[in-house]
C-alpha cells in the first residue's frame, strides 16, 4: 500500500472518535450480575456447597482399609441414637473408634446412632455429582439434538420436534422409577437415565438460537469463506447460543439434585450404606415427632442448594438478557 | 483466461423461486418469484451496478451468484467453471475467488470473535498450515489496507463504529485474495459522508488488487459513480442493461425513467420534474401477467403489456431493455435463451 487514500487522513480522525467501553460482554454480564443481589447469594452459596461437597469426599472416604476415615458415616453407636445435634458423645458407652470428630454431634445422630453430619457430607457429594454428570449429559445432548434441527432443518428438524415432543409427554419420574426397578439402583445409572430424560429444553433452546443465528449475516460470511459445517456449527454459531443454555443447565442442576433425592427418599436410589439426602429425609420421617432435626437438616439443605442454584440461573439469564445492557444497542 | 473476451462471472437465466409453505403437512401453496431470468456479465476488474427498490431481488441474485442460496435454474460461470454444479470441493475452491461484503455491519460480524478472528477466519481455514505468526501479519496488513489500525486485532466489533465495522467486513473479504466481490448495498447502512470513504475505498482496492464487483444498491447515484455497467432490477426481472453513463444520461425503460427522477437534486430553486409511480410494487407471488411493470407503467398499451411477457433485447449497441414500448434500434438481437 504505496498510495495514500483519501480515506487515510479520516481514519485518524475515526481513531481518535471515542469508542465505547472496551468492555467485552462477558465482562458486562459479570457487571450485571455482581449487582443482583440473590443472584449473588446464589453463587456464593454454589461456590459454599461445592466446598463442602469436595471436603466431605475427603472426610468420609475410606481411603486404606487401616485407616478409617476422620468422621465415619457408616460408625453405628446403639447407645447414642437419636442424639441432638450440639451433644457430647457418651465416652463409658463407646469404644474409642466409635468417638465422632471433636467428641460432639454437631447435627445429631439418627436412629442407628450414626453421625448426621457425616451421613450429609457423604450425601452431598452424591447430590453434587449426580446434578453436575446427569445435566453434563444432558446438556450435551440437547446441544446436539438441538444443534442439528437447528441448523440443518428440514425432515431432521421435523423428527426432533417430533422426539421431543413425545418425550415431554412420558412422566420422567415414572419413566425413571421403572428403569431402576428393571434395572436396580445405582449411582451413575441414576445420574445416566436423568440425563437422557431431561435434554428437550436444552434442545428447544438450541434449536430456536439457531434457527434464528442461520439467518445472521456472520454465519453466512463464514460459509462464503469456506468454513466446513462442523466449524460453522462449533465456533460461529454455539457460541453465541450457549448463554440460554447455561442458564437453564443451572436450574436443570437444581432439578436433579431434588429428583435424585425424591428417588432416593423412595428407596431407588445410591444403595445402602451410601448416604444421600434423601435416603436421610426418608430415615428421618419415622421419627419426625422424637428426633425432628433428622427431617429437618437434610430438608433445609435441600431447600438451600436448590433455590441458589435457581436464584443464580435466574441471575444470569438477566446478565445475558441484552436489553439491560447499557451502551451497546444489543 | 478472460483475456478473449469471456466475462469473469457469467450469469445466465438464473432463477430463484422461494416455496412458501403453509399447514401442518407443509404443503407449497406458492412460490416468492424472487430472482426469474437473469443475465449478468461481469469483466474482469469489472464494475456492474445492480440496483432496484427493496425487494426486488437484488440481495437474491448476489448471494444466489455465490450459491450462498442455491439457484432453482439458471449457469453460473466464474472464469469459465461451472458454479452451480461444482461439488463440494470445487465450490470450497471457488470460495477463495469469491467473496461477499454486506449492509449490516452489525450483524455481518460475529460478535464473540474478536476483528483478528474475524478477518483471519478464511486464512484460518484455508491457509492454517502457514502458522499463527503468518496469520497474525497477514491480517495487520489487512487492517492497515483498509485503514485501520492493526492495534484493533484483540478488539471486538461492538468497540467499533458503523464505518469502522464495515472496513473490518472488507478486510474479510479481502483476507484471501478475491478476484471477484458481491458488494451487498455496502454503504446503505453508513452516514453519508462515511459512504464515500468506504466507496473510495473500494475503488482503490478494485485498482490496486484488479478486483471485480457486483455493487448491489438502491441508488442510482452511488452506482453511477463506481459502476461501468449498471443492470436495474424490477420485482425479479432484469428491466434495463447499459453501461453507466448511457443508462443514467439517457434511459430508455420507464421504470429506469422514474428511478432516475427521483433521485434528490442538491439545489432548492430546481424544481425535479418528478415521474411518480402509481400504486405500490406488486407481490412477487403473484406478479402481474405480460410485463410485470405494465400496472404501474406510464407509457403502458393494455393491449401488449398487460398480456405478453417482454424479453431483454438488445435496443442500442450495449443496452438491453425488457420492455414492449421502447423501439428496437438498428442492431435488434434477441439475448434471451
Amino acid at each position: 500500500m504505496s498510495e495514500a487514500y483519501d480515506t487515510t487522513e479520516t481514519y485518524e480522525a475515526e481513531q481518535s472518535e471515542p469508542v465505547l467501553p472496551a468492555r467485552t460482554p462477558l465482562q458486562e454480564s459479570w457487571r450485571l450480575l455482581r449487582q443482583n443481589r440473590l443472584a449473588m447469594g446464589g453463587l456464593v452459596m454454589f461456590v459454599l456447597f461445592f466446598v463442602i461437597s469436595v471436603a466431605g469426599v475427603f472426610l468420609t472416604t475410606e481411603w486404606h482399609p487401616q485407616r478409617p476415615p476422620l468422621m465415619n458415616p457408616r460408625t453405628t453407636r446403639l447407645p447414642d441414637k437419636l442424639r441432638r445435634p450440639l451433644a457430647r458423645y457418651n465416652a463409658e458407652a463407646l469404644r474409642d473408634d466409635q468417638r465422632p470428630l471433636g467428641g460432639i454431634y454437631v447435627l445429631g445422630t439418627d436412629s442407628l446412632g450414626r453421625d448426621v453430619l457425616s451421613r450429609m457430607l457423604q450425601g452431598a457429594w452424591v447430590s453434587l455429582t449426580v446434578g453436575f454428570v446427569a445435566v453434563g449429559i444432558s446438556v450435551l445432548l440437547g446441544i446436539v439434538i438441538g444443534g442439528m434441527a437447528g441448523y440443518w432443518g428440514k425432515w431432521v428438524e421435523m423428527f426432533v420436534i417430533w422426539l421431543i415432543d413425545v418425550m415431554l409427554c412420558i412422566p420422567r419420574f415414572i419413566l425413571i422409577l421403572t428403569v431402576l426397578a428393571l434395572w436396580g439402583p445405582g449411582l451413575f445409572r441414576i445420574m445416566f437415565i436423568v440425563g437422557l430424560t431431561s435434554w428437550m429444553g436444552t434442545a428447544r433452546f438450541v434449536r430456536a438460537e439457531f434457527l434464528s443465528l442461520r439467518e445472521q449475516d456472520f454465519v453466512t460470511a463464514a460459509r462464503s469463506l469456506g468454513a466446513s459445517d462442523i466449524r460453522i456449527i462449533f465456533r460461529h454459531m454455539l457460541p453465541n447460543a450457549l448463554a440460554p443454555v447455561l442458564v437453564s443447565a443451572t436450574i436443570g442442576i437444581a432439578g436433579a439434585i431434588l429428583l435424585e433425592a425424591g428417588l432416593s427418599f423412595l428407596g431407588f436410589g445410591v444403595p445402602e450404606p451410601h448416604a444421600t439426602w434423601g435416603k436421610i429425609l426418608d430415615d428421618g420421617r419415622k421419627y419426625l415427632f422424637d428426633a425432628p432435626w433428622l427431617t429437618f437438616i437434610p430438608g433445609v439443605a435441600i431447600l438451600i442448594v436448590v433455590l441458589s442454584f435457581n436464584l443464580f440461573g435466574e441471575g444470569l439469564r438477566d446478565a445475558f438478557n441484552p436489553k439491560l445492557r447499557e451502551g451497546e444497542p444489543a | 483466461m478472460t483475456d478473449n473476451g469471456s466475462p469473469l462471472v457469467d450469469v445466465r437465466g438464473l432463477r430463484k423461486y422461494f416455496p412458501i409453505k403453509k399447514g401442518v403437512l407443509k404443503w407449497t401453496v406458492a412460490h416468492i418469484q424472487a430472482v426469474d431470468d437473469v443475465d449478468l456479465a461481469i469483466p474482469e476488474r469489472g464494475c456492474v451496478g445492480l440496483v432496484g427498490e427493496s425487494g426486488c431481488g437484488k440481495t437474491t441474485t448476489g448471494r444466489a451468484i455465490l450459491r450462498l442460496i442455491e439457484p432453482d435454474a439458471g449457469d453460473v460461470f466464474f472464469d469459465g467453471i461451472d458454479v452451480v454444479n461444482a461439488d463440494r470441493d470445487e465450490l470450497r475452491r471457488l470460495r477463495r475467488d469469491m467473496q461477499i461484503i454486506f449492509q449490516d455491519p452489525f450483524s455481518s460480524l460475529n460478535p464473540r470473535f474478536t476483528v483478528g478472528g474475524i478477518v483471519g477466519e478464511g486464512l484460518r481455514v484455508f491457509e492454517r498450515d502457514r502458522g499463527r505468526q503468518y496469520i497474525r501479519d497477514r491480517v495487520a496488513e489487512l487492517l492497515r489496507t483498509v485503514g485501520l489500525s492493526p492495534d484493533a486485532t484483540d478488539r471486538y466489533p461492538h468497540e467499533f463504529s458503523g464505518g469502522q465495522r464495515q472496513r473490518i467486513g472488507i478486510a474479510r473479504a479481502l483476507a484471501l485474495n478475491p478476484r471477484f466481490i458481491v458488494c451487498d448495498e455496502p454503504v446503505s447502512a453508513l452516514d453519508v459522508s462515511i459512504q464515500a470513504q468506504v466507496i473510495n475505498l473500494l475503488e482503490d482496492l478494485q485498482e490496486e488488487f484488479g478486483i471485480a464487483y457486483l455493487f448491489i444498491a438502491h441508488d442510482l447515484s452511488v452506482v453511477r459513480h463506481i459502476s461501468d455497467e449498471i443492470a436495474v432490477m424490477y420485482l425479479g426481472w432484469i428491466v434495463e442493461r447499459g453501461p453507466a453513463d448511457a443508462v443514467c444520461d439517457d434511459p430508455l425503460h420507464p421504470y429506469t425513467k422514474a428511478l432516475l427522477s427521483a433521485i434528490p437534486i442538491p439545489d432548492p430553486h430546481v424544481k425535479p420534474d418528478r415521474i411518480v409511480l402509481e400504486g405500490d410494487v406488486p407481490t412477487p407471488v403473484n406478479p402481474p401477467p405480460g410485463c410485470r411493470f405494465c400496472p404501474r407503467c406510464r407509457d403502458r398499451d393494455e393491449a401488449v403489456c398487460a398480456v405478453e411477457v417482454p424479453t431483454l433485447q438488445q435496443v442500442q449497441p450495449g443496452r438491453f431493455v425488457r420492455c414492449h414500448r421502447v423501439e428496437a434500434g438498428p442492431a435488434t438481437e434477441e439475448t434471451t435463451p
